[in-house]
């Protein structure tokens, strides 16, 4: 679609004279698929992200099919419209589940090979607000907008889990009310036993908990998965999740650096060895030790030289340069 | 019957690697368009994500009335909006620091993905309304009334954050320059 002089309203009114047109035009071209404005992804973690998404869709389908199927599910026959919200909120709670899983593992592995975890299909956890079924008609944003609801209580924690060696409490965020910078409230607590809960069930907790912002506990979260499944590629992604958090967010970049050299030991070649070199890159930038970054940008070229981050490497090589 | 259609049909049976192709073909679209809307970076892959499983699980819904891409420009317009009502964050979005993809070579030409790099880099600047309205007439191609049926709002309201938020832009850039 072109996006020169467009009707305002279908009639006769223009928006634009020819100069801001051309303006417009060249500032913001027609959406294509090539690079930019995202940044760019190397083919491999493009190659993740497809996988995750698609994972997390065909989880969201049989989610919504057993939910369907499942006589927990059932209510009584006199109770039709509670059987819609059920098996609504059923199906969003595992979408979310879904979603969440994939995101996150995508997000962290970028360029990872493994499967991202499918989340459980059980419908019973009914953590979600009941809202429209996702599958059903157009994909509105009602699909992924929580509606406000009754806090509920969790059901996450596993059976004969009282024994918690180490819990964390989630608060779960409602639609805020419309004012711009109100805070978000959280009404949702939720518990998750750490030294118990599925890995799905905590890859999901840390995407949520980023999501909200609780960085700590989602660094919490990653650190739970480093020492439950030790050697693991989920615990090096918890591991690159964990520095990434603590660059980013937690103004850590010591820390961050000693995570994602953990991570390169666990991993020195492959995808995930991509992300941990490149984060080591990113964290000696964040602390400022150029002599070191040069050394780590020489090393990210030489280990992954089909990279797609290898202009930025480039680049910023250059710059470093006296 | 196209091999786009084919491919779609299997994606609406579950076909796994109809799927991958399906998504895989709209992966740096979604991502593109979600850039545009919100700020900085971070958010992009959770957000692209969150409206390529909506696509999917919308295919269906399908039924060929317009391109596959226009309806999954919509849906995704629509998944980044739920997203941002739900995580109030636009404020707190703007990264500090350049990105280290697009810092340029000194001798480097200009290219297609810096520029866009800066044009986001302005839209970061601007409130998200009269972003969210320019993105969706310039880069979309959303007429003035399928922006105010998007976002919920009358078509003068839409017109008027069209027409402020070019002015911004226009100063933003030529002040850049």
């Amino acid at each position: 679609m072109n996006h020169d002089q467009r009707d305002l309203d279908g009639g006769d009114e223009r928006l634009l004279d020819p100069a801001d047109a051309a303006f417009m035009a060249q500032l913001l071209p027609p959406l294509d698929d090539r690079p930019g404005p995202a940044r760019r992804r190397s083919t491999g973690a493009s190659g993740a992200m497809v996988a995750a998404v698609v994972d997390a869709a065909l989880a969201q389908r049989d989610a919504v099919t057993m939910a369907m199927e499942s006589p927990l599910v059932v209510p009584l026959r006199s109770r039709s419209r509670g059987r819609s919200a059920m098996l609504a909120a059923a199906a969003v709670a595992l979408f979310s589940l879904g979603a969440g899983a994939a995101v996150l593992v995508a997000r962290v592995i970028r360029t990872a090979p493994a499967q991202p975890p499918a989340p459980r299909v059980n419908p019973v956890p009914a953590r979600a607000p009941a809202v429209a079924a996702p599958v059903v008609e157009e994909p509105a944003p009602e699909v992924v907008e929580p509606e406000p609801t009754q806090p509920e209580p969790a059901a996450v924690v596993p059976p004969g889990a009282s024994a918690k060696r180490h819990v964390v409490t989630h608060k779960r965020h409602r639609a805020a009310p419309k004012v711009v910078d109100a805070p978000v409230a959280s009404n949702w607590l939720e518990e998750v036993d750490l030294a118990s809960a599925p890995l799905e069930d905590l890859l999901a907790l840390a995407n949520r908990l980023r999501r909200g912002h609780e960085w700590r506990s989602a660094d919490e979260v990653y650190q739970a998965v480093i020492d439950r499944f030790p050697g693991s590629d989920a615990a090096v992604v918890a591991e690159i999740a964990s520095a990434t958090l603590h660059v980013e967010q937690l103004k850590d970049a010591s820390g961050a650096l000693d995570g994602y050299r953990r991570a390169l030991a666990a991993r020195p070649s492959g995808a995930l060895a991509e992300e941990a070199r490149w984060g080591i890159v990113e964290a000696l930038r964040a602390l400022g030790d150029k002599p070191a970054e040069v050394s780590a940008l020489r090393d990210f070229l030489e280990h992954h030289p089909v990279s797609a981050l290898v202009p930025a490497a480039r680049r910023r090589t250059v710059e470093l340069a006296p | 019957m196209s091999s786009a259609e084919d491919a779609r049909l299997a994606a609406v049976k579950g076909d796994r690697k109809a799927l991958e192709v399906v998504v895989a073909e709209l992966l740096p679209r979604v991502r593109n368009l979600v850039r545009y809307l919100v700020r900085g970076d971070s958010d992009v892959d959770d957000i692209a994500q969150e409206a390529l499983v909506a696509i999917i699980g919308g295919l269906p819904s399908h039924r060929g009335e317009g391109t596959l891409t226009a309806w999954a420009d919509r849906v995704t317009a629509r998944a980044t909006f739920a997203y941002l009502r739900r995580s109030r964050r636009a404020r707190s979005q703007v990264e500090s620091g350049a990105d280290l993809s697009v810092v340029p070579a000194p001798d480097s030409p200009p290219d297609e993905y810096a520029a866009r790099r800066h044009a986001v880099g302005l839209l970061d600047h601007l409130p998200d309304d009269q972003r969210h309205a320019l993105v969706l007439h310039h880069v979309v191609g959303m007429s003035v009334p399928e922006i105010a049926t998007v976002v919920g709002l009358p078509f003068e309201t839409v017109r008027s954050r069209l027409r402020i938020g070019m002015g911004k832009l226009r100063g933003l850039h030529g002040g850049g320059e």
